[in-house]
Formats: structure tokens, C-alpha cells, sequence
């Protein structure tokens, strides 16, 4: 049965390859208006809401004055590029946001992936429901109240894990600690949320075969669930490839201490922190760009590799 | 193909539709007589608004103008630069915030007016009346082209309301450090004087574990010394007077005044090295809270009301100790191993010119500068700081002088506490509280009376030299710019340094040598203090 | 395929497995939900107790006065009460958004689907920032419009290209195929095939919309200009006027602890009330959607 829908998926490829050779393009123009026509409105938010005001990018070279305008801003060229790289701890940052961005994607790109594969598993249908809800809930707990319950956890004199630990640390002031703080907190925020959409994709109805087969349970994940959840999981590679640079600023910024610097230094924080009222948004549109400039690279590497090894695309 | 050609159609008309609904602005006429005016003002979370204001109707009314307040509480900075950008200028921004460097750029390009020729004494004569008797205030809010962008606004709540000679702000010593007599007592010891003598109780409280001991708390629990790290009434800076020095400044980090006018950043000299490296031993020894450096004040005040905490480090006594405040007394400035002893004070605050800018939008600055003019009398700025009379004063003393509401009677009559009817009624914008109204016009408030009481009879006694740099400075737009470029840098590479030393150990020599290099070389330290210096000398050649 | 006999080296009886698999998710349930538990816990302790760490199983210093100051704001019904509105139109809004976006784009044989793609694509990437878009919405008469705080978003691309890939990887081609040769038009097939089958991935998108749309309270803030609250915006209100009424006592009649105390009890008492609406409707829509699903599979 799996096999066949493999099938049809070839063929259903090679016969839209049939159309694509076989017509004019006026002709295929035509034959799809329907499909224009619902990209319509699409089209045109996407033009008024999002590429209208992308003019605003240009102030990351000029010295952006609110009362001059966008236009009539001095022009600076690169001056903010040259003042970022210029900074002080400028590679620590760079090196520090890639280095959170990279652990976090190795240890919580797996792990929705693997818990809902064993919840797919669970034939209690009752303690799955439970499962699925209580694992999705911290997603819901505000940045704020996580960061006070890790100082909380944390703290040296009554904390829960130096309790366990028998020791007195504050891990917060401990920079070789701080990826592992960030990291295992976002898994335990987001992971659960993660399963959602892997979640949707396996059909039961390929379970009863599967069982009737005689397959194990360990089978049933290797043969079934993983090759359906492939596509998704490949996608989500690539998008998280795409944002490799957009280490968030709220949460470093609540568990950044002085001490913990050498790993939480990080680019987000930096340009929040130089608060400079008149050139907050020259600045951060600018170190903007080159964030987006090397996300978009590593966006297309990726997505080429991921395009080669699997029936996934990006763009 | 006929739908998809009707549809695009629409989809056009109706776009234009749209930005036609941006609509027509009715042709401006000259209008010289302008007695209707909108501002744009900041507001108190807790307020309900300008409108019922009053205060603020009675002065309209004195002026006979009409004011439309359009007030905003929460990102202020976000929506004030949105409507800059789409050119929706009111008439004058109130209580916004604008720094110098704003100041600067809107002056210099016209959205904010020069407002000299107004400050005549037909048209502002109470203002004009505060500058005669305090000429430094004009020059305080005056830019470097010769103009003034924005009405000056600060509050000073100074020694001499209390009596003495000079004056000098509440805040300029925020960290006041205290000892827990009631420990000290039952191990026989008096009051350290001496770094030595503090390090030897600190031991003592730890060793005998005194929280567990005299107030029953489970065991383990005493902290020797609780505090922050960097933090303004709550930090460990207070320490460092044992080396002779103690580092803040509103102004910029470690800026430091000498008594022969030369400015310094203290994080370079070597009393700072030897602070450092001596009190990393303590931190080593445990007597330091552990979580000292990462702590927020809601932790510290939280230990210190459960009584776990030897020496602690606050604005005052009773907030922080809570339940316990009774057994604390305050630990003055400790002697160092060499014998130094000198707390250093806090410049800072000053007076500001970014709470009131006319914009090039107003026709008649004239008319609306005649009601903010009536904002500076010691009657009026009390009214507009606190609450109006009749609601938070309740009559005049026999002295002449205003009496505020206590929380009893507030709560009586309102369900809120004094504190909260302030909130409720204050008004934020260009309020200039001078020193002189709290001895003729109105009781400060107890505690703060209280605490200038405190840094007049006990803390200055620690201060040898009480050389302050001026928060008036005014700086030129290429200063700025170095200002802006630099500082952030410095403060946060110095502060991050400093927790480091603490932590680790002091620097070697080579180290040392190595952050100085360091903090001129990329964090343009030479040319921060360069600029200090500069605006120094011109203000008091100004003088 | 082959019988596979059930007790073959490497996998284990289906009761062994049940086994596993249970104590595995209960561990993890545990370590999951452990903080959640404190969360509430502590909405209901004296903060000061809480950040001693005295609050770790049970509430200490047991006070509703969080929950009381929070629900004292008038405005928390009304917050409530749009934040539902402004949820369920813009939730409709993005689902059909995305569906009309993803639909045409899975078509691999439109022209111009690559420059479409990247056309989306592009807008993932790069933006103007607040300023140019506050300033083109209000071009467009959006401002204090409830539907500035939908159209502006347009489509959420990346959602976008999950649902074209789920429309072009999970959607029984046979079916798509059948309907297409009985004379069906695209769009027919859409409508009639494509979004039934489509359930799953529907009902997650509806999630992530309704999500999003109830915690947002910047786009609010910006462009509705104080009318219309949806219920974060209340709440972040309340939290501001605690703050700056512990503020200013602090200077006055002192109590700056007490005050202090209230604004970090505001802090978990808002965010339960926030949070709990989303914690109580998620699973009736996943079990709503999960029927759908097992309809669509049985059609098949």
C-alpha cells in the first residue's frame, strides 16, 4: 500500500510533466485562471503591506531622522555596517548568536519529531489526549515568567537543582553554562508545540495494515510514520536553516548577566542595548540586513542539498 | 477571462478608493490668533487623563487658550517617532522624553522651534524670574547654536530644604549600606569601622549561621552580604570607599570629577585595581551573596524580609528589611587596608530641556507659552507634581507651607494610598521643582525629609571631597556623536570586566595593561574622556 | 509483503512496547509539566516566598490578591471579549489567506511559479520595519480599524509553504487525479477534494493562527490607538499602572515593597488569564479536526 501511494506520486508528477510540454504557455496561462485569481488578493496585500514599504530599508544607509523622512535622510553608505563590525566584541557576537542558533537546532530540531512519533504510538487514546495537551502548554507561558522560574530554579541558596545537585552555583553567572540554560528551556517551551504539526501528517488507517501485517511497534515508526513525517521535517531543516541568524532578543536579554557574556553576547541584545534614541533604527535596520544576508545564504545551500536528497523544495 | 478582467478592474477601484480616504486637508489659513492648541503628551499609567484636569483647565482658562491633550502611557519613544515621520506635527510635545540628541536634530532642522524670543518677561515672566536668580539653568538648556529647543524641566530634592549650607540631591549618595545590629550585639561586637572589622563580623555571621540562630530561619540560610552587582540603590559600588573612591555617575560610567577640575574614569585608576582584587578574596570566602551578579531587586528584598541577610545595600533601611528593620543601622563607609576612606558622590540628574518642544506646526508659540509659563511657581509645579490643593494638600501649616495627605486620610477618603493619589493626578511635562519651594512652600515628604536629615548629619561626614560633574553639561554635535558611538561600548565592556575580576581574581599586570589598551583602543575611551573634559571647561567658563 | 513474525529480533510484543512507550511519556509528562504546576502555584503565593524558593510543592503565604487585582480592571471583559473577535476573524482571515495562496502555488505546472515563490519568499526576508508599514496602513485608512490587524499581515509565507507542500505531498494524488478526469475544474477539485482532505493541517494552521492572533498585543497597541483592547493589551495595562504605582511610592509613603510584591503577582496572574482561554479551546479543536480527519481517510 505504501509503495503504491509512492506510485501514484510519480505518476501524478509525470503526467503535470505531460501538461508542462505539452501546451503553449498562453494556453496554460488561460487553463489556470482559476488559480490566479485566488492568488489575486494575496498578491495584492503582499505588494500594498509588504514590498510598499520596503523602501524603509534604505535608512540602514542613510542617518535616519524621523522629521527628515525616509528620503531626505542624510546618506551614510555603510557607515553602520562599518561601526557593527567594528565593535568591540563583534566576532564574540557573531560566533555566540551562529553557535546558539546551530546547538539549538541540533538538540530541538529531533526532539519534536521523536516525541511525536512515540505519541503516535500510544493506543490509549484518552492518556494520548493528555499527553498532547499538557506537553503543548508551556508554549503558552510568557518569556518573562519562564525567565523568572529559571532564576528561581537556579538560584544558589534554595534552588530546585542545586537542591538535587547538592551544590550552591549560580549557573547563571556561569558562561559555559548559558547555552545549555537557553537551549534546554526552549526545548521544554517549544517542543511539545513542535509535535502539533508533525502530528497531522500520518494517517491511522496505514496503522491497521501495518498491524494486521504483523509489523512491531518499532516497524510500524521505521516503515510508516518516519517517511510521512519526512517532508515536514526536511521543511522545517530548511526554514530553520533560513533563520539561523535570528537568535531572539528577549530571552538572552533576560538571562544575560555580566558574568555570562563570553556565550550570551549576542547581536540582538547588542543593538537593543546601544539604545541610541536617533540611530535605533538606522542601526538595527542595518545589522538587520546582514543577518538576512547570511540567513538567505545558508537558506540556498540548504535548500539546494535538501532539494537533491528529497522530494522537498523551499521556493 | 471577462471575470478575470472585472475582477482586476475592481480590485484597482478599489485600491484607489482606499488611498483616496486618505483625504483632504482643509487649506491652512495664517492664523495668528491660535487659541486652540493640540499636544502630544506622555501621562502616567495611572492617570485618567489631561482633560479633567484641574489644574491644568484653570491655567487654560488664566491664558484663554484650550488645549487638545492627546496623551499616551506606553512606547512613547515608537509612537512619537511614527507621527514625526508622517509629518502629523501637534502643536508642542509634552512629557516625551527627547534627549539632547534629539534636541539637536529637531531644533536644527526646524521641527522644533527656537523658543528665545519668548522668554521675554511680558510673555514668560515667572520663567524669566528663575532664570535672573539661576543663570546656569539657561545655560543648562541651551544648545551649542546659541538657541533653546525645549522648556527646562528637573526636580531637585536638595539638602538645603533641610537647612544646610549647600546643596546637594537626595541621590547623589543612593546606596546607603546597613549592618544587622541585633547580630552584632549578641556576638559581642561592635559596629566595623574597618574593612577588617567587617570582614571579621561577616565571618562571624556566617559561621554561626545568625539567621538560623537568632530569628529561627532553617539552617544554612544566612547570607553574610546580599547586593547587586551595578545597580543604583542596590549595588556594590558603596564598597569601594574603602579604596577611596566609589564608581557611579548618571552621566557616563566611572566619570569622575577631581577637585582640580580634571575629569577621570576611576575603572583605570589603580584603586579600582586594588578594590577589585580585594574584595574578589571576599567573594571566594562566600561572604558575598552568591547570586549577587545575577539577582533582580525583587530576590534581594526577598531574602533581606526573611531576615537572611547580615549587611545589606538599599535607599533606606525600612523598605528592604521589612519585618526586620528595627535590628539594622547603617554601616558607614569602612576604612581600607590602606587606611582610605572616601565615598565619592553620584553626579547625575540635572536639568533638562526635553519635556516641553513647541514644533514648527504651532502659529502662536506665544499664546501657548503663556499657560506653560504658569507651571513655574512653587504652587503651581507642586499641584502639577503631586495632586491639586484641596485634594492632595489638606491646608497650610502654620509655617505658610502646604501640607500633604497622608496615607490614612488618603485612604479614608479616596480607597488609595498617598502614593497612588499622586499617581492618579500628577502631570508629567516641564516641571522645575527648585530646591527653595520645599523650605517656603511645601513639606516634602517624611522619609525623604528624613533621608537628607541622613546624608547631611551621617554620610556626608565620609565625603572629603564633594566635587561633582555637572549633569548641565552641553555637549556640541560632534561631542554627541562620540558620545553616542563610545559610551555604550565603554560602560558595557568596563562593567562586564569589573564582574569578571570579582569573580575570578584581579588582574596580573600584563592583564591590566592589556584592558586599558583595550578599552582605548576599541572603546574610545580617550575620546569620551575628552569630551567630558571639554563641555566641563566651557560650563564653568560659562559660569 | 512478507509475514513478518512477531516475536523476530528487534521488535519487541506490542504489550512490551505499550509498556515503553507509556513510562517513557509519563517521564517526560512529568518533567514538562512540573514547572507548569508551579507556574500556578505561584499565582496564588506571596512572591516574596516564591523567589525564597519556598514555593516549590505547595503555595506559601496563600493570597488571591493577584487574581483580585486582575479581574478589578474593568476593561477585562470587554479585553476578553474582542481578543475572541479579533481571534475568530482573523483565524478565518489567514486560514483562507493560506489556502488560496498554497493551493495555486502546489500547482506544479502554473507558470510562473518559481517568481511567485520568491515573490512570498522575499517578504520572509526583508521588510521596511514599524515605520513604513505604520505609515502605508494609515494611507490605506486602516488606522483604529479592526482590520489593520489582519491585512497587513498578509500571508504568513512560511505557514504558506507548509500548507503548498502538505497540499503537494499528503493530498492522494489518485483522488486529485479521479476528480480532475470526471471533468472537475481546479478549483472545483479544491473545493471539493482538496480542502476536506485537508483537515489535519487545517486544523493546525487554524491553531497557529488563533494563537498568534490572541497573544498579539503590539499591532493593537500601534494601530487601533487605545479603543478596541483585545485582552493582552488589558493585561499588559494593568501590569504597567502596578509598576508605576509601586513607583511612586517608593518615594513617597513608602510600601514600595508591598507594591513591588502586587506587580510581580500581576506578572503570573495575567499570564494564566491570557494563556488559560488558548489551554482550554486547543484540544476541543484538535478533537473537532481529528473527526474530519477520519472521515476524509474513510472517503479514500
Amino acid at each position: 500500500m505504501i509503495q503504491m501511494s509512492k506510485a501514484t506520486t510519480i505518476s501524478q508528477g509525470g503526467a503535470a510533466a505531460a501538461r508542462l510540454h505539452s501546451k503553449s504557455l498562453g494556453r496554460r496561462i488561460l487553463d489556470n485562471w482559476q488559480m490566479y485569481a485566488l492568488l489575486l488578493i494575496p498578491v495584492v496585500l503582499t505588494i500594498i503591506y509588504k514590498y510598499i514599504p520596503m523602501y524603509g530599508i534604505q535608512i540602514a544607509f542613510r542617518d535616519f531622522t524621523p522629521s527628515k523622512g525616509f528620503t531626505g535622510s542624510t546618506w551614510v553608505g555603510l557607515k553602520w555596517f562599518q561601526r557593527f563590525f567594528s565593535a568591540p566584541t563583534c566576532s564574540r557576537m557573531i560566533r555566540n548568536t551562529v553557535l546558539i542558533s546551530l546547538y539549538s537546532l541540533l538538540w530541538s530540531f529531533p526532539i519534536p519529531i521523536i516525541l511525536s512519533l512515540i505519541i503516535n504510538q500510544l493506543r490509549f487514546q484518552r492518556y494520548k489526549r493528555v499527553v498532547q495537551t499538557v506537553l503543548y502548554a508551556p508554549h503558552f507561558i510568557s518569556i518573562m515568567i519562564v525567565c523568572g522560574m529559571i532564576r528561581i530554579f537556579l538560584s544558589p541558596s534554595g534552588g530546585l537543582l542545586n537542591l538535587i545537585l547538592g551544590t550552591s552555583t549560580d549557573f547563571l553567572t556561569e558562561a559555559s553554562a548559558f547555552r545549555t540554560i537557553y537551549i534546554a528551556s526552549g526545548i521544554w517551551q517549544d517542543a511539545g508545540w513542535g509535535c502539533i504539526i508533525y502530528l497531522a501528517n500520518v494517517d491511522p488507517g496505514l496503522y491497521e495494515a501495518a498491524k494486521m501485517d504483523g509489523a512491531s511497534v518499532f516497524q510500524r515508526i521505521l516503515h510508516i510514520d518516519l517517511p510521512a513525517l519526512l517532508p515536514m521535517a526536511v521543511l522545517n531543516l530548511i526554514m530553520a536553516a533560513g533563520g539561523l541568524m535570528n537568535v531572539g532578543f528577549e530571552k538572552v536579554w533576560l538571562l544575560q548577566t555580566d558574568l555570562n557574556k563570553a556565550t550570551s553576547d549576542v547581536i540582538a541584545v547588542y543593538v537593543y542595548q546601544q539604545g541610541i534614541e536617533n540611530a535605533k533604527y538606522s542601526y538595527s535596520t542595518a545589522v538587520g540586513l546582514f543577518n538576512t544576508a547570511v540567513n538567505i545564504i545558508l537558506l540556498v545551500i540548504v535548500n539546494k542539498i535538501a532539494s537533491k536528497l528529497s522530494d522537498v523544495e523551499f521556493v | 477571462m471577462k471575470k478575470m478582467l472585472s475582477l482586476l478592474l475592481a480590485a484597482v477601484m478599489l485600491l484607489s478608493l482606499l488611498t483616496a480616504c486618505g483625504g483632504n486637508k482643509p487649506a491652512e489659513t495664517a492664523n495668528t490668533d491660535q487659541t486652540e492648541f493640540k499636544v502630544v503628551s506622555g501621562i502616567s499609567a495611572l492617570s485618567g487623563g489631561y482633560n479633567d484636569n484641574v489644574v491644568l483647565n484653570a491655567m487654560q482658562e488664566t491664558a484663554g487658550i484650550k488645549i487638545n491633550w492627546e496623551t499616551m502611557s506606553d512606547s512613547l519613544s515608537e509612537q512619537v517617532n511614527i507621527r514625526i515621520s508622517g509629518g502629523e506635527l501637534p502643536d508642542a510635545f509634552q512629557a516625551v522624553g527627547f534627549n539632547n540628541y534629539d534636541l539637536a536634530r529637531y531644533g536644527a532642522d526646524g521641527t522644533f522651534i527656537d523658543l528665545t524670543p519668548y522668554i521675554t518677561p511680558e510673555i514668560m515672566p515667572n520663567l524669566c524670574a528663575i532664570f535672573e536668580k539661576f543663570p546656569a539653568y539657561k545655560s543648562a538648556i541651551t544648545q551649542e547654536d546659541g538657541r533653546i529647543y525645549g522648556l527646562p524641566s528637573g526636580g531637585r530634592m536638595g539638602t538645603a530644604a533641610t537647612g544646610a549650607a549647600e546643596d546637594f540631591d537626595i541621590g547623589t549618595i543612593p546606596q546607603f549600606t546597613m549592618i544587622n545590629k541585633k547580630w552584632l550585639d549578641e556576638l559581642g561586637l561592635s559596629v566595623p569601622t574597618t574593612t577588617e572589622e567587617l570582614h571579621t563580623a561577616l565571618v562571624a555571621f556566617a559561621e554561626n549561621d545568625m539567621s538560623a540562630k537568632v530569628y529561627g530561619n532553617p539552617a544554612g540560610t544566612t547570607i553574610p552580604i546580599s547586593c547587586g552587582y551595578d545597580q543604583w540603590c542596590w549595588g556594590q559600588d558603596m564598597f569601594y570607599a574603602a579604596f577611596g573612591f566609589v564608581t557611579w555617575s548618571d552621566v557616563c560610567r566611572d566619570l569622575h570629577l577631581k577637585s582640580d577640575g580634571t575629569v577621570e574614569f576611576q575603572s583605570v585608576t589603580d584603586a579600582y585595581r586594588k578594590a577589585v582584587t580585594y574584595y574578589h578574596d571576599w567573594i571566594e570566602e562566600g561572604l558575598f551573596d552568591k547570586e549577587m551578579f545575577s539577582q533582580d531587586h525583587t530576590q534581594l528584598i526577598s531574602k533581606c524580609s526573611q531576615g537572611y541577610v547580615g549587611v545589606g545595600v538599599w535607599w533606606e533601611i525600612n523598605e528592604l528589611m521589612g519585618p526586620y528593620a528595627q535590628d539594622y543601622v547603617y554601616l558607614p563607609p569602612l576604612k581600607g587596608p590602606e587606611g582610605d576612606c572616601a565615598v565619592t558622590l553620584k553626579s547625575g540628574g540635572g536639568i533638562s530641556s526635553g519635556n516641553l518642544s513647541i514644533t514648527s506646526a504651532c502659529k502662536n508659540p506665544a499664546n501657548l507659552l503663556k499657560f506653560y509659563d504658569q507651571w513655574y511657581t512653587g504652587e503651581a509645579v507642586m499641584q502639577l507634581e503631586y495632586g491639586p490643593i484641596d485634594v492632595f494638600y489638606t491646608g497650610k501649616g502654620d509655617d505658610g507651607m502646604w501640607i500633604s495627605i497622608t496615607d490614612e486620610e488618603a485612604q479614608a477618603k479616596y480607597g488609595k494610598s498617598a502614593g497612588e493619589l499622586k499617581g492618579v493626578h500628577e502631570v508629567y511635562g516641564p516641571k522645575l521643582i527648585l530646591s527653595e519651594y520645599y523650605s517656603n512652600v511645601w513639606h516634602m515628604e517624611d522619609r525623604a525629609y528624613q533621608r537628607l536629615l541622613d546624608l547631611e548629619n551621617f554620610w556626608f561626614n565620609y565625603v572629603p571631597d564633594k566635587s561633582l560633574y555637572p549633569g548641565d553639561c552641553v555637549f556640541t554635535s560632534e561631542e554627541l556623536e562620540i558620545i553616542d558611538m563610545y559610551k555604550s561600548d565603554f560602560e558595557t565592556q568596563v562593567a562586564e570586566q569589573e564582574a569578571l575580576w570579582l569573580k575570578n581574581g584581579g588582574p596580573t599586570d600584563g592583564e591590566w595593561e592589556a584592558y586599558k589598551q583595550f578599552l582605548s583602543d576599541s572603546c574610545g575611551m580617550d575620546k569620551l574622556l575628552k569630551v567630558y573634559q571639554d563641555a566641563y571647561n566651557r560650563y564653568v567658563a560659562a559660569q | 509483503m512478507a509475514r513478518k513474525n512477531l516475536n523476530r529480533a528487534g521488535g519487541l510484543s506490542d504489550k512490551a512496547s505499550d509498556i515503553i512507550l507509556v513510562a517513557i511519556t509519563a517521564a517526560v509528562l512529568f518533567v514538562v509539566a512540573y514547572p507548569l504546576y508551579y507556574v500556578v502555584v505561584a499565582s496564588f503565593s506571596d512572591p516574596y516566598d516564591v523567589y525564597a524558593g519556598k514555593t516549590f510543592l505547595f503555595p506559601s503565604g496563600f493570597t488571591l490578591d493577584g487574581y483580585k487585582a486582575v479581574f478589578a480592571e474593568k476593561s477585562i471583559v470587554s479585553g476578553f471579549l474582542y481578543s475572541v473577535l479579533y481571534t475568530t476573524i482573523g483565524t478565518i482571515f489567514s486560514v483562507v489567506m493560506l489556502y488560496i495562496t498554497a493551493y495555486p502555488m502546489a500547482q506544479k505546472d502554473l507558470p510562473g511559479r518559481k517568481l511567485l515563490s520568491l515573490f512570498f519568499i522575499i517578504t520572509m526576508y526583508f521588510g521596511g520595519g514599524l515605520i513604513p508599514t505604520y505609515l502605508v496602513v494609515k494611507k490605506t485608512g486602516l488606522i483604529g480599524n479592526m482590520w489593520s490587524l489582519f491585512l497587513p499581515g498578509g500571508v504568513a509565507v512560511g505557514n504558506m509553504i507548509i500548507v503548498r507542500n502538505y497540499f503537494q505531498n499528503s493530498i492522494p494524488h489518485d483522488l486529485v487525479e479521479a476528480s480532475e478526469i470526471d471533468g472537475c475544474s481546479k478549483f472545483r477539485t479544491f473545493i471539493s477534494v482538496v480542502i476536506p482532505l485537508s483537515m489535519p493541517i487545517l486544523a493546525v494552521m487554524a491553531v497557529f493562527s488563533m494563537v498568534a492572533y490572541w497573544n498579539d498585543w503590539f499591532t493593537a497597541m500601534i494601530y487601533l490607538g487605545g479603543k478596541g483592547q483585545p485582552l493582552p493589551l488589558v493585561l499588559r495595562g494593568i501590569l504597567i499602572k502596578s509598576s508605576a504605582s509601586s513607583a511612586q511610592a517608593s518615594l513617597i509613603s513608602g510600601g514600595y515593597a508591598e507594591l513591588n510584591k502586587l506587580t510581580e503577582m500581576i506578572k503570573f496572574c495575567s499570564m494564566i488569564v491570557a494563556a488559560l482561554p488558548m489551554l482550554i479551546v486547543y484540544p476541543f479543536v484538535q478533537k473537532y479536526f481529528e473527526k474530519g480527519f477520519m472521515s476524509g481517510a474513510v472517503k479514500g
